[in-house]
């Protein structure tokens, strides 16, 4: 086992991160922060998947690539893999983790205490939050599929939290 | 068995920011807690004012005919206090699972901001479990 | 019954939940290298590095007293060893050492020597003057400063800039004493 911090290291630092670009670079500026963030993620997963395809022969095609996101690399950074991988055979793979550990600290504010017009743009805003957490792991998968020669565009879907689903569309 | 009534959380500048019923004794509606919340927080200063030693960190306890109140101020001011059944076993020690759990649930949730009343499902959860009395019980352990 | 009695910073680390470390690394210099694309101005980085650290520093005071047990310190000399071998040990997994006190015991040195923030860093020569792990002394000014002590943190020694250890200098500027909270006339 290699080095190892404390789980509220990387959680803090991610939880600032996305704070810093949405509130205070581009608070009014949603799909730019969106962008930078995504963009850290994308260098994240370039350089970690180097570090772990190190020792592995060449993928034989897309298939055994996300096989390989889905098992080991997850693994590394998760200590789990993901839990259901789905294909449509045409270029699209839904990576499914049933209890994703960025999401489980975060309980969104369903209380209906605060009045029925206020409540929806909270939820709204809630939302924008939680989709901007999302930006920096769909990077990640982004920047290790294209280092392995696939390009692609990954996006989640958290419509059954704590589950959350990576949707890779591989470029053709 | 003794029964947790209700739990309080103030923040440094003593707003109410959490406050939970459990079981039906001593329930009180939004106002009543919110007096609750606020006379204690003078209450807990008053203490460490008028206490004969020095570096008094005020009440930690409290105990009346009808119930005990238990407090623990952390030392960033917070201020975490069940009232309970007289004699209940095991409170300095939930008290501070509870303050544990406000820094893992409470203030790691990105949505949380500082000072304000707590909203998390999340949090609400891993209490409910923490006060369920046979594990208040391990606590002794 | 007895207060818990505190837990070394090890039993602490050992307890909590961890994750790759490599992960923690690399993220913070992809932050830190889209921050330099971003604001251009290394003293601009250096600065929002500061301010990102504080606002991390003013949360995780609590998860550190809530899990390390530690009561209220006798002076200054006790916070700086507690931080140096408790909190850089639970949160890093590395520990540090505190030297170079002044004669009134306001001000000492953490020094660092293995620091997972800059594994596989190397400053490109356009960085002259960033302080890499500027995020560092934000965490440690904003921590104290829940606990009423105003700090002034800086860089004395940076690895990264040639030095042989990581050395910060933690000043106390001032111990706002906890305050009865009304005036007498309110």
């Amino acid at each position: 086992m290699g080095r190892e911090v404390s789980e509220s290291c990387i959680d803090s630092l991610l939880t600032e991160m996305v704070s810093t670009y949405c509130n205070r670079f581009y608070a009014n500026k949603p799909e730019l922060a969106a962008r930078r963030i995504e963009a850290i993620g994308y260098q994240v997963g370039h350089q970690l998947s180097e570090r772990y395809t190190m020792d592995r022969p060449r993928f034989s095609d897309h298939l055994e690539a996300i096989k390989f996101i889905c098992k080991d690399f997850w693994s590394e950074l998760f200590k789990k893999q993901i839990d259901n991988l789905k294909t449509n055979h045409r270029g699209t793979f839904v990576l499914q983790d049933n209890r994703f550990r960025w999401l489980t600290r975060m309980s969104i504010d369903q209380s209906p205490e605060n009045g029925a017009s206020e409540d929806t743009s909270i939820m709204a805003d809630n939302k924008a939050v939680q989709s901007m957490h999302l930006y920096f792991p769909c990077g990640i998968i982004r920047g290790a599929l294209s280092n392995l020669g696939i390009p692609c565009a990954v996006s989640a879907d958290i419509s059954n939290l704590p589950a959350c689903s990576f949707v890779v569309r591989i470029k053709a | 068995m003794a029964a947790i009534y209700s739990l309080y959380i103030i923040n440094k500048s003593g707003g109410l920011i959490f406050y939970k019923d459990y079981g039906s004794k001593g329930r009180m509606d939004t106002n009543d807690s919110l007096r609750v919340a606020s006379l204690w927080h003078s209450m807990h200063a008053i203490s460490q004012q008028l206490s004969p030693t020095t570096g008094c960190s005020g009440i930690e306890l409290l105990e009346a005919d009808t119930f005990d109140l238990h407090c623990f101020q952390s030392l960033t001011g917070t201020k975490f206090f069940v009232v309970c059944e007289p004699g209940t076993q095991h409170m300095e020690a939930l008290l501070k699972v509870i303050y544990e759990l406000y820094t893992d649930y409470v203030l790691k949730n990105p949505f949380y901001e500082m000072e304000m009343p707590i909203r998390c499902e999340l949090f609400d959860v891993n209490l409910t479990q923490a006060i369920q009395k046979d594990r208040v019980v391990l606590l002794g352990r | 019954m007895a207060p818990a009695a505190p837990r070394s910073g090890d039993a602490i680390f050992a307890s909590v939940e961890r994750v790759n470390a490599e992960l923690f690394t690399l993220t913070y210099g992809a932050i830190v290298r889209q921050l330099l694309t971003d604001l251009e101005e290394v003293e601009e980085v250096n600065k929002q590095l500061d301010q990102m650290g504080y606002n991390i520093g003013i949360r995780l005071i609590d998860e550190f007293l809530a899990k390390s047990n530690v009561s209220r310190c006798v002076d200054f000399k006790e916070t700086a060893e507690v931080i140096a071998k408790v909190g850089f040990k639970m949160f890093l997994g590395v520990t540090a050492s505190v030297t170079n006190w002044d004669a009134d015991g306001t001000c000492c040195s953490i020094v660092l020597e293995d620091n997972p923030l800059v594994d596989f860093v190397e400053l490109p020569d356009t960085c002259q003057g960033l302080y890499y792990c500027n995020i560092l002394s934000g965490v440690i000014r904003g921590a104290l400063e829940m606990v009423s002590m105003k700090t002034e943190v800086t860089w004395i020694r940076d690895v990264l800039r040639g030095d042989d250890a990581y050395e910060l200098q933690v000043k106390l500027l001032k111990q706002v004493p906890e305050e009865y909270p009304y005036k007498d006339d309110e």
